[in-house]
């Protein structure tokens, strides 16, 4: 089967969810608003047409000279029917809380750290949500496009209240 | 009398830090295990100890400069991961190679798979107490970075493919080699099975261990060995062909439980089925051109020859050289089957010759983060054995 039929099932069954929806070289794009995100997951993973069970990748781009700025990529895949649609949500860089799809996807969980640690996006309902790959005392948020390529985090102040901080001549 | 649960002990649970720099890590990952005793009750793996950002650094690169990122990423398999990213930019340019790059890129990248999963075997086996596998495996392993360094020039990080071609012809020389490995290696292989298909420690230590089951495997968007290991027959190459996959006849093999043995089993099968690809490439590779310079102009490098012979082949190669490629506003996404699993690159170009986004779909990065439910209620030592036999390598997961 071809993915366009999954385009013409999603777009017959939520007409109103559906911001634009297009065919670029071969893959089905789909942009929607941050509200109806959970449902429209859970529609694409129990409709029994599309199957689309496997959340195979989350990720963002940052465009700064639009007026909503983040994009955020979702890519759903269903191995039986081998559908792969692109569900692409925007919002402006200061509505940064967006709906988690942990409850229907476990890999969602991993993916959405991730855009948190590089975007700085927050994720409502997210079991665990902290940086994943940079330390966890970082300073800013690595993806954007105003972030410098070869930004260092200043030399850290020595604080004389530290916990564990104790001068050697004093003992 | 005493009874059997009088001589029982209490134990409190405790936390075990295990890595990031543990030989049976393979890398730098760090666990946090809490165990009760021996038994492992929760394990969370901890990542970014090797985070170099190459995503951002892609930005900042030309399109052919970028390639050489992406073979640093997965070490191990550097000729797939150039592949995949090849592929992407020509989508987005609109390019195709010719058809003797493609089943060069194919014998490059199946001789890829054989060597990463000898790497996987010898490592694994070593966790498991079987020295002598990793000896075997690195002596075959050694002829296929042979192999690739006689036409790449490089043992690891080949970056040797160009957008619509190669960056240079592959010789008789290469061909010689690979035919002569083709004869070799299937009794390579009975020789590693039979030090472990059928040995009693090795069933012990890893049949009925770390199972995952299918609906969990795909819930986690887990990929490649690890998702066909727990039966779904899904891989890249059968369902979406990419470079002229589906010229080759190939079976691919699943597991029926999804524990470590079946994982086993399949790699195994997997290097089988790798050799039948490239012995079919070998022999059906066509004549002809190794870059589509004549058909796309404007994004493809002129061969050598041309550019070395001719005026507008010099001009080019220089302005290639020097301003980059320049692919039209899109984006696209393009996956392959990596060793380890799916591995995608989505692009977004801008018009310029910079990536305005380059997005690595880690397949070992899904991989590692299904851990926890692997590993839960086993004993400390199958810890090690379960996250060998997932198969992921680091540099590939912090990127």
């Amino acid at each position: 089967m071809d993915v366009m039929f999954a385009l013409t099932v999603i777009k017959e069954s939520k007409p109103k969810v559906i911001v634009s929806a297009d065919n670029i070289k071969g893959e089905v794009h789909i942009r929607i608003k941050k509200e109806d995100l959970l449902e429209f997951a859970l529609f694409l993973k129990t409709d029994s047409r599309l199957e689309f069970d496997m959340l195979s990748d989350l990720f963002a781009a940052d465009y700064p000279k639009k007026p909503e700025r983040i994009e955020v990529i979702y890519n759903f895949y269903s191995i039986k029917n081998n559908f792969r649609v692109f569900v692409k949500v925007n919002s402006k860089a200061d509505e940064t809380e967006y709906p988690s799809l942990t409850s229907a996807y476990n890999s969602a969980n991993w993916f959405e750290r991730e855009v948190y640690d590089m975007f700085g996006l927050k994720f409502k309902n997210h079991p665990d949500l902290k940086r994943i790959l940079n330390p966890d005392d970082w300073d800013g948020y690595p993806l954007l496009k105003d972030y410098p390529l070869r930004k260092r985090p200043e030399p850290e102040e020595i604080k004389m209240d530290a916990p564990g901080y104790i001068e050697i001549e004093k003992i | 009398m005493f009874e059997y649960k009088d001589f029982l002990i209490e134990t409190d649970k405790f936390a075990l830090n295990i890595g990031p720099s543990h030989p049976a890590t393979h890398g730098v990952l760090r666990v946090l295990v809490q165990l009760d005793g021996e038994i492992v009750v929760n394990a969370e793996p901890i990542i970014g100890y090797l985070h170099t950002s190459m995503e951002k650094y892609a930005e900042f690169r030309t399109y052919h400069q970028a390639e050489t990122i992406t073979d640093r990423m997965d070490y191990v398999s550097g000729a797939s991961n150039n592949l995949g990213y090849i592929l992407a930019v020509e989508k987005l340019c609109g390019v195709k190679a010719p058809k003797r790059a493609e089943y060069v890129r194919v014998i490059l990248a199946e001789l890829t798979r054989i060597s990463s999963h000898l790497v996987w075997l010898a490592t694994h086996a070593v966790d498991l107490g079987a020295l002598t596998e990793f000896l075997y495996c690195f002596r075959e392993r050694e002829l296929i970075l042979d192999i690739i360094e006689t036409v790449t020039g490089a043992r690891m990080t080949p970056s040797f493919y160009r957008v619509g071609g190669l960056a240079m012809d592959a010789h008789k020389d290469f061909f010689d080699k690979t035919r002569s490995f083709i004869k070799i290696f299937p009794e390579k292989i009975s020789e590693y099975e039979a030090l472990l298909t059928k040995n009693k420690i090795w069933l012990e230590r890893t049949k009925n261990l770390g199972i995952i089951s299918a609906e969990d495997a795909i819930n986690f968007a887990l990929t490649g060995p690890s998702l066909r290991g727990s039966g779904i027959k899904y891989d890249v190459r059968k369902a979406n062909p990419y470079s002229s996959y589906e010229d080759f006849d190939f079976e691919i093999p699943t597991g029926e439980t999804g524990d470590v043995y079946d994982r086993y089993l399949v790699r195994i099968e997997e290097m089988r089925q790798s050799l039948k690809i490239i012995s079919q490439a070998v022999e059906n590779v066509p004549e002809g051109e190794y870059l589509s310079y004549d058909e796309y102009p404007q994004y493809v490098i002129p061969p050598k020859k041309r550019a070395l012979t001719t005026m507008e082949g010099m001009i080019s190669l220089f302005k290639y050289g020097i301003e980059g490629i320049k692919p039209p506003k899109g984006e696209v996404y393009v996956s392959i089957e990596n060793p380890r699993g799916e591995l995608g690159f989505y692009m977004v170009s801008d018009g310029s010759a910079f990536p305005y986004r380059m997005r690595v779909r880690p397949p070992s990065f899904c991989n590692i983060s299904a851990l926890n439910i692997m590993v839960k209620g086993h004993m400390v030592a199958d810890l090690i054995a379960i996250m060998g036999s997932v198969d992921i390598l680091l540099g590939e997961v912090d990127r």
